[in-house]
């Protein structure tokens, strides 16, 4: 059982100003539209979803206009999209996270109330799709040594799905005893399956064929069993880069990147950022096809100087 | 007389295997199983008191559940209404309110809420709208 309670919240930026600290309530809801498809005829009528969803996160919390803190982030900024990301589980590594593309804040609320302190509540809706990803580096200030932060382990964005068997035939289809939940062209890891020939554990480019069947392009003679099938992720991502302070102590700016690799030694990039040198900021940046197993963030101070540090955070979300 | 308290209860949902999963462990609050008959007020010139007919259409409200957020990827209500896919998709609920009596509604999976608030664990709220005709048992 994994549970969270409010001293576990992260952190909450938006455009590169931290919220949480004047929050004492946070909401995020997603919901779809559905609508009322009853006709004449029918005593129970029934419902369907549109195939369109809405998200809006509230905010509630003590008004404060100290620098960089909610009053400055929220005064001048109602209508505009921003980018935002909510650390509900901990800022730590691996750990989940909210990122939102187009988090456009529509309302600023200052709520002054006889014998009692000014609050303000804000609320953003999304201007696009919420995504969940964990997060790639915590919330945290760093200078150019290290350069580089420690990789994670992504595992397999889906869970693994027992196998039922293989089948005699070219290519081999695949029988699950669950919903596989992929769609053609997915690359899955077969694991573990046995009695077939050739040995079909290792990856393969998926065909759908029925929610619990798929092929793989194997000439199976011989029928095996059991085992797991485990979809790669690659279908591509996004990342959040949020910077909340920067010193660049003489350096012209930074570059911040997540690099992936299938095997934990052979690093390549797959997100750069855009060089950050303002004194906070955000951006998020896609990527497609293949996202490796292991992921790493590299940072590097450009020209030169002394006494630099930035303060940030880097999330990764693999769709 | 026999009657029941949340000790009895269990709540269902199905899974994406079209397995029933219990998840009464994570509920702390459903909002209401109730069924309504939707009636039309006729009440006609001369008459002193409302009067009421039936139509003959039936109607299930919303039904909220909400407890403690647990993102263990199992059974938790996380697992079953929590990612975007899940929004929209259908899910067989079924109520048992201890004893032999149950009822079981297909329904949409409307919203998802996490709700964080100072000095309190961290909770969810799910938001079925039931579709068709309810089954009772």
């Amino acid at each position: 059982m994994t549970t969270y309670g409010s001293a576990d919240v992260g952190f909450l930026l938006a455009d590169g100003y931290t919220l949480l600290g004047d929050s004492t309530k946070l909401n995020d809801h997603k919901e779809a539209l559905m609508e009322d498809a009853g006709v004449l005829g029918e005593a129970w009528p029934g419902f369907k979803a549109l195939g369109v969803t809405k998200y809006n996160l509230s905010q509630k919390g003590f008004y404060d206009d100290a620098v960089d803190q909610t009053h400055a982030a929220l005064v001048g900024m109602a209508g505009a999209d921003r980018v935002l990301v909510l650390g509900y589980a901990s800022n730590v590594q691996s750990r989940p996270f909210v990122g939102v593309a187009g988090a456009l804040n529509i309302s600023y609320d200052r709520q002054i109330v006889r014998l009692a302190l000014t609050k303000a509540e804000a609320e953003y809706l999304a201007n696009g799709f919420v995504e969940e990803g964990i997060i790639q580096e915590a919330l945290a200030a760093r200078d150019t040594t290290p350069a580089e932060g420690a990789s994670i382990d992504g595992g397999f964005q889906a869970a693994a799905v027992t196998i039922t068997s293989s089948s005699v035939a070219n290519p081999t289809v695949i029988t699950t005893a669950t919903d596989h939940n992929l769609i053609t062209g997915d690359v899955v890891l077969i694991a573990g399956h046995s009695g077939s020939t050739p040995d079909i554990n290792g990856p393969h480019v998926a065909t759908v064929l029925t929610p619990t069947t798929f092929t793989i392009p194997v000439n199976v003679t011989v029928g095996g069993t059991g085992g797991t099938s485990t979809r790669i992720s690659n279908r591509g991502g996004a990342g959040y880069l949020e910077w909340t302070a920067l010193a660049l102590g003489g350096y012209t700016d930074v570059t911040v990147k997540i690099r992936d690799s299938s095997d934990d030694i052979a690093y390549s990039d797959l997100i750069t950022f855009t060089n950050a040198s303002g004194t906070r900021g955000a951006e998020r940046k896609t990527v497609a096809g293949t996202v490796d197993r292991y992921t790493q963030a590299v940072w590097t101070f450009n020209g030169s100087g002394s006494s630099e540090s930035i303060t940030f955070m880097l999330g990764l979300v693999r769709n | 007389m026999t009657t029941y308290g949340s000790a009895d209860v269990k709540v269902e949902v199905d899974n994406d295997a079209d397995s029933l999963v219990d998840i009464s462990a994570y509920v702390l609050t459903i909002g209401g199983v109730k069924k309504e008959a939707l009636s039309e007020e006729v009440t006609a010139l001369g008459e002193a008191w409302f009067k009421h007919l039936a139509t003959g259409v039936f109607s299930m409200p919303e039904i909220a559940l909400a407890g403690v957020y647990d993102d263990t990827v199992t059974v938790t209500p996380y697992a079953l209404f929590g990612s975007n896919a899940d929004l929209g998709d259908t899910r067989t609920l079924k109520v048992t309110f201890g004893g032999t009596k149950s009822i079981s509604t297909e329904t949409l999976v409307k919203s998802w809420d996490r709700q964080i608030s100072k000095g309190e664990k961290t909770k969810y709220e799910t938001v079925l709208q039931p579709t068709g005709t309810p089954e009772e048992a």
